[in-house]
């Protein structure tokens, strides 16, 4: 019941939230001159002549709040605009590149959350001691990186020294033909996936050297981001009572480590999927545009590079309404999981 | 003045502050003395455009006119870098002096005021945090046009709610403490109250942390010029010389890493710098954080 | 015994001698393995936006629709004034220069197996006038069949149907008419264009498009972006059949297998989209792809790369051109004050033949062409460029002249320009480093004419560059031209005519010049034509509109092992016709 009433609270908190969204989405197209704008209309420069017409026509003069009921009526409709920089529609392009980047996503998480909760705990069981400064030390260098100018640089070594070892893009031509050929069934578009489910273990495999360089520059930094949240929680929970009195029975300190102490630290690091969530997709607009991976964010860094307004606006519309509801999914899971959280006003 | 005594007391002991804090010196000397390291060419109007030795596209190797050599478009990288560190301190100082101040001003609103004044700006912030920060900032820097301008906005914008939140939530613990009430009571007006009793309590640890955040923000700066959307072509910024690089990490047929100076050397300005500001934070964060600060 | 054995020894030996010395000249002269052997491989920028024959006008577009769509004729080898027959196994042009007539040829049959018929050419053309997309290559039909500056509307009403049904007709069975409002030279170019493939009329039609009513015509007449029916599926009669396009990833098409001339050399062309240059350079250096585009900026770092076959400053028809505006928008921010008080230019500022002869001697051709160009290209004497019909080498051209310059700019506005000084902007777009240094060569040189001459370069976004040049904001820009068919029509009316796409927004406007150049594309005899092009170039040399920068020269790079490539610059591909290409070595 009482769950019941804060999912209710939650869920009428969204609308603001979304209709905020919306807004600050609109106010952003608003800073286009009307010239501008028509460009979300124009596909080719001839009818630039008559663009008094196409401002006429979308009602680009009209009041601000007038053309904001017009544009949000289009959104509810799946109509984000024309993706000029890649001939479909900006829905359309979402989907077509959602796959790509779900792919990097499958390869990648799973690789900061386990690989960053892994060296957190390591370090902080040996607190001060060697294991503790190295990884403390690398994940200080991993977290001053700059993602693409590390990913520039192992596309150097493997790719242009290693002459095609680990390549840029998502598959070679030859399994890039196969995959679209009639006797392969493209289930899911995660190439990966389909490879497995057609049984053709040259794509699965073509698949994962694509994948080698872009999940490794977008782990880098975020494993280093949850090894140092994991190290600090854990360090707490180790001086917590249950845990002195776990060690005071005479348990291993293995055991005290991974049943008592670290099941307790890894809360802190599920409140900030939300924000894992943000880090991957800011990632993966970087990866992808280095490596030629086009994906969601290959295609958000090329409309932005190009003005395709449209494009750029429906991305971050995309993005900021699936962000919202991660988010609200998390804290809900938290809420029913975790028997701490004091539900109701309390939380946020 | 206690806890600044600590601060510094711990700060002493550990060697990697140190090495933090010197890194930032020298990028610091290196900003300040930037038109004696790097003259700018006679003639030239704009300091920040790096000069450029002919229009040819290939970068050419260090020699003794550019001694870190020339990256696409034959600019200048050490004139680039030099000045980029200039670049780099104004976009973090103003990036989180603008922040501070509204997040000062909009989190103590909230946090002292409650009720529909929280709410609002909370609902506010809640709007903003909604947004992949990198993506609204590309959205932002696009719609202001091209400049060094358009990159602080933007990146101010996508900022300034999570340390509103932040103060926001000192003050709140702050509101409830005896003398805050004992000056209430005796009528104390609630601007004094603010700026007397409640922001001095509150505002030293966010200002340091927030000051060491400088390094992300110049990573954040960095991203989008790589990404092509920040700054004019030619401007002296450390993400456009990657940028200019990008297309010359495969060197020629006979030499894989004949185009190295033009991706390496600015690549490694930008990671020292952030670099400095992390190694300051690590440890400041330790301590600053007081449940970990008494282990 | 013996001997037996030493034979063999003898012969063992021999072989041994022979496979030292040859071994070696063999490891030499060693080519790498040809890969995939069956399929060509294109890395190049950009992909299709249509695969609609009538809708398409970008050459990336063009490159897959002239592989699946088949034309009545096409240019002859290198030539762009020799044709082939194609579709058409005859055809002839009337004594008035009024009426082609095209027979089609025989046993001809779609990619979906319906055969090809004469019904299906008249419908081909007939859907073009119908559809007339605003942005599409329809214009160069309208133009040779109902006039010039005609299209399927008159005024705000749709022109009648019949009107677009009457100019092409099938007569006796096999042949196929066109009549023309008055005659016109090109009009047998214009149909090698890609916007002259034959579709298959039936199909055409299941699919939803033109059905030959009234009511269709209404429905489909100018139809919103991308909605043609024919956007997305081909179906042609060339020697390659599309089977797959994935946007901004590749396009593959796989060899006809039915085709009636001999099948393509390869089962699969593919077409990838490659933005990054890195990525295409390696794959060329490592044989993953045929033919790579190579930005002229890079041209430099490609000498010497082994495995490599280049076609080096193939003279590609195309000329960039610095235009002056005569109606410079109040609202400019490019002009300063926007008085004549040194602190800015009037908006009328360009209207002064003395301010545009002093502009032009102040363009140094040499230091751009060498610098900026690298050397790849030559400086153009009218629009009317090398390749294309009535070109003519002999006219004079402006070189930079620091005397005439200050002589004109002296002149100009009764002195009051050298007395008082003037002040604006010239904006390229950002990127585009050849119009930067034409900006900042003009610049540097008219500034040091004058202290009081203050000209600066600035850059501005693509798309608001393009949309500050329409809304005539900008006092000058640069543009340039790619040929739809190689007359000199083609370019003399977009530079000199009213209605000219670039003299229109410089407002430029000559009603000379435009009576001139409709009579000339409208003259059926050709010395005629030569003469008024002749008289053009010089309204053009002596008026100076513009600045003629450059007609560039390009290279073309392949691996090695592709042999059988000749440029035609009517080519949309840049690699040339596949159908006539081959890997070997």
């Amino acid at each position: 019941m009482e769950f019941r009433s804060y999912l209710i609270r939650r869920l009428f908190l969204l609308i603001p939230v979304l209709l905020g969204v919306s807004i600050l989405i609109f106010g952003l197209l608003q800073l286009f001159p009307p010239y501008q704008r028509a460009m979300l209309y124009v596909t080719d420069p001839r009818q630039l002549s008559n663009i008094d017409e196409i401002i006429e026509l979308y009602g680009l003069n009209a009041p601000v709040w007038q053309q904001y009921f017009t544009w949000l009526g289009q959104v509810f409709q799946g109509n984000l605009g024309w993706s000029k920089v890649v001939g479909m529609s900006v829905t359309d392009a979402i989907f077509n590149f959602l796959p790509a980047t779900l792919e990097l996503a499958i390869f990648s998480t799973p690789i900061i959350i386990l690989g960053g909760i892994w060296l957190g705990t390591k370090a902080a069981a040996h607190k001060d001691g060697l294991i503790d400064h190295t990884t403390r030390a690398g994940a200080i260098v991993g977290w001053s990186l700059p993602t693409f100018w590390f990913g520039l640089v192992l596309l150097m070594i493997f790719y242009g020294y290693f002459r095609g070892l680990f390549p840029p893009e998502r598959l070679s031509t030859a399994m890039s033909v196969l995959v679209n050929s009639a006797s392969f069934t493209r289930y899911t578009h995660l190439n990966f996936i389909d490879g497995i489910l057609n049984w053709e273990w040259r794509v699965v495999f073509d698949s994962l050297r694509h994948l080698v360089l872009p999940v490794i520059t977008l782990s880098v930094v975020n494993i280093a981001f949850i090894m140092r949240l994991m190290r600090s929680s854990m360090l707490e929970s180790l001086g917590r009572g249950y845990v002195l009195t776990a060690r005071a029975k005479g348990l291993p300190e293995k055991q005290v480590i991974n049943k008592h102490a670290r099941r307790n630290a890894m809360i802190p690091v599920l409140t900030v999927s939300g924000y894992i969530f943000a880090a991957i997709v800011n990632g993966v607009v970087i990866t992808e545009s280095i490596f030629n991976y086009k994906g969601l964010g290959w295609w958000a860094w090329r409309t932005a590079i190009q003005l395709d307004v449209s494009s750029i606006l429906g991305f971050a519309l995309f993005s900021g309404v699936l962000f919202v509801l991660t988010n609200l999914v998390v804290d809900l899971l938290y809420a029913k999981f975790d028997p701490r959280v004091r539900l109701g006003g309390g939380v946020k | 003045m206690k806890n600044l005594r600590f601060l510094l007391f711990h700060f002493k002991k550990n060697p990697l502050s140190v090495i933090g804090l010197v890194i930032i010196v020298i990028f610091a000397i290196i900003a300040a003395l930037a038109p004696v390291i790097a003259p700018t060419p006679e003639g030239q109007f704009n300091p920040y455009m790096i000069p450029r030795d002919g229009y040819g596209s290939t970068p050419q190797p260090p020699s003794d006119t550019h001694i870190f050599g020339t990256t696409q478009g034959q600019y200048d990288i050490f004139y680039g870098v030099i000045w980029g560190t200039r670049t780099a301190f104004q976009v973090g100082l103003v990036v989180i002096g603008a922040v501070l101040v509204i997040g000062i001003i909009l989190g103590s609103l909230a946090g002292y005021f409650g009720g529909i004044i929280d709410e609002i700006i909370m609902r506010i912030t809640d709007i903003f945090l909604a947004f992949p920060p990198l993506i609204l900032a590309m959205a932002v820097t696009i719609a202001l046009g091209a400049s060094i301008e358009s990159i602080i906005i933007a990146i101010t914008v996508v900022s300034w709610p999570s340390y509103a939140r932040v103060i926001r939530g000192d003050i709140l613990a702050i509101r409830e403490e005896d003398y805050i009430e004992a000056s209430r009571g005796v009528g104390a007006s609630h601007l004094r109250i603010i700026l007397k009793h409640i922001l001095p309590n509150s505002i030293y640890p966010i200002f340091i942390m927030a000051s060491l955040d400088i390094g992300s923000v110049v990573l954040t700066a960095a991203a989008l010029s790589f990404l092509g959307l920040g700054v004019p072509e030619g401007y002296a910024d450390w993400g456009q010389m990657i940028n200019f690089a990008r297309n010359w990490i495969v060197g020629t047929p006979t030499n894989t890493f004949a185009y190295w100076h033009a991706i390496t050397i600015p690549g490694l300005f930008i990671f020292f710098f952030v670099m400095g500001w992390n190694l300051l934070g690590d440890s400041l964060r330790d301590i600053l954080d007081p449940r970990l600060a008494r282990r | 015994m013996k001997p037996r054995t030493l034979g063999k020894f003898a012969v063992a030996a021999l072989v041994l001698i022979v496979v030292a010395t040859v071994l070696p000249a063999c490891q030499t002269e060693e080519k790498p393995e040809i890969k995939n052997p069956d399929t060509f491989i294109v890395a190049t920028i950009g992909g299709p936006e249509t695969l609609d024959p009538a809708a398409a006008y970008d050459s990336a577009s063009g490159e897959v629709l002239q592989m699946v769509y088949e034309t009545l004729i096409y240019y002859k080898g290198e030539k762009t004034d020799e044709y082939v027959e194609v579709l058409a196994d005859e055809w002839e042009i009337s004594a008035d220069g009024k009426t082609y007539r095209f027979h089609i040829r025989d046993g001809i049959y779609f990619h979906n197996g319906n055969e090809m018929t004469p019904e299906d050419v008249e419908y081909t053309f007939e859907r073009q006038l119908v559809q007339d997309y605003v942005g599409a290559p329809t214009w160069m039909l309208y133009e040779p069949l109902l006039g010039i500056g005609t299209s399927s509307h008159v005024g705000d009403s749709l022109r009648p149907l019949s009107d677009l049904t009457s100019v092409v007709e099938v007569v006796d069975d096999n042949w196929v008419e066109f009549y023309l409002a008055a005659p016109y030279e090109p009009f047998i170019q214009i149909l090698c264009g890609w916007w002259g493939g034959i579709v298959d009329k039936e199909w055409c039609i299941e699919n939803g498009d033109w059905d030959g009513t009234q009511a269709s015509y209404e429905a489909l007449n100018n139809p919103a972006a991308n909605a043609w029916p024919l956007d997305l599926i081909t179906n042609g009669t060339g020697p390659f059949k599309l089977e797959y396009w994935e946007k901004a990833v590749e396009v593959s098409l796989v060899r006809n297998e039915n085709y009636w001339r001999d099948e393509a050399p390869f089962a699969r062309l593919l077409i990838k989209d490659v933005p990054e240059w890195t990525t295409r350079k390696l794959m060329l250096e490592n044989g993953d792809c045929d033919y790579a585009y190579v930005p002229t900026i890079n041209y430099e770092e490609m000498e010497g790369a082994a495995n490599i076959t280049v076609y080096k400053d193939l003279p590609l028809v195309q000329c960039e051109g610095f235009f002056f505006n005569y109606e410079i928008s109040s609202e400019s921010t490019f002009i300063g004050s926007g008085q004549l008080d040194g602190n800015g230019i009037p908006t009328d500022f360009f209207t002064d033949q003395d301010i545009r002869k002093g502009f032009t001697y102040s363009f140094d051709w040499e230091a751009y062409i060498d610098d900026a160009m690298n050397g790849h290209g030559v400086q153009p004497a009218s629009p009317v460029v090398k390749g294309l019909t009535y070109y003519n080498p002999d006219l004079p051209i402006y070189s930079h002249d620091a005397a005439k310059a200050e002589e004109h700019f002296k002149a100009a506005f009764g002195g009051q320009v050298w007395e008082k000084g003037f002040k604006m902007t010239l904006a390229y777009n950002s990127g585009n480093d050849t119009r930067k240094v034409a900006c900042e060569i003009l610049a540097d040189n008219i500034n040091a004419l004058n202290p009081k001459f203050q000209v600066t370069a600035a850059p501005q976004e693509w798309t608001s560059y393009g949309a500050q040049m329409y809304a005539q904001v900008l006092p000058c820009f640069q543009v340039g031209w790619i040929p739809d068919f190689f007359d000199a029509h083609n370019f003399i009316y977009t530079w000199m005519h009213e209605g000219g796409y670039w003299a229109y927004y410089q407002r430029y406007n000559n009603p000379e010049a435009t009576a001139l150049i409709e009579k000339a594309i409208n003259s059926p005899d050709s010395d005629e034509r030569q003469a008024i092009y002749d008289q053009l170039a010089g309204i053009y040399y002596d008026e100076c509109p513009g600045i003629l920068l450059v007609q560039p020269t390009g290279n073309r790079y392949f691996r090695d092992w592709v042999k059988g490539f000749y440029f035609n610059p009517a080519n949309s591909a840049n690699y040339g016709w596949v159908y006539e290409l081959e890997k070997k070595y």
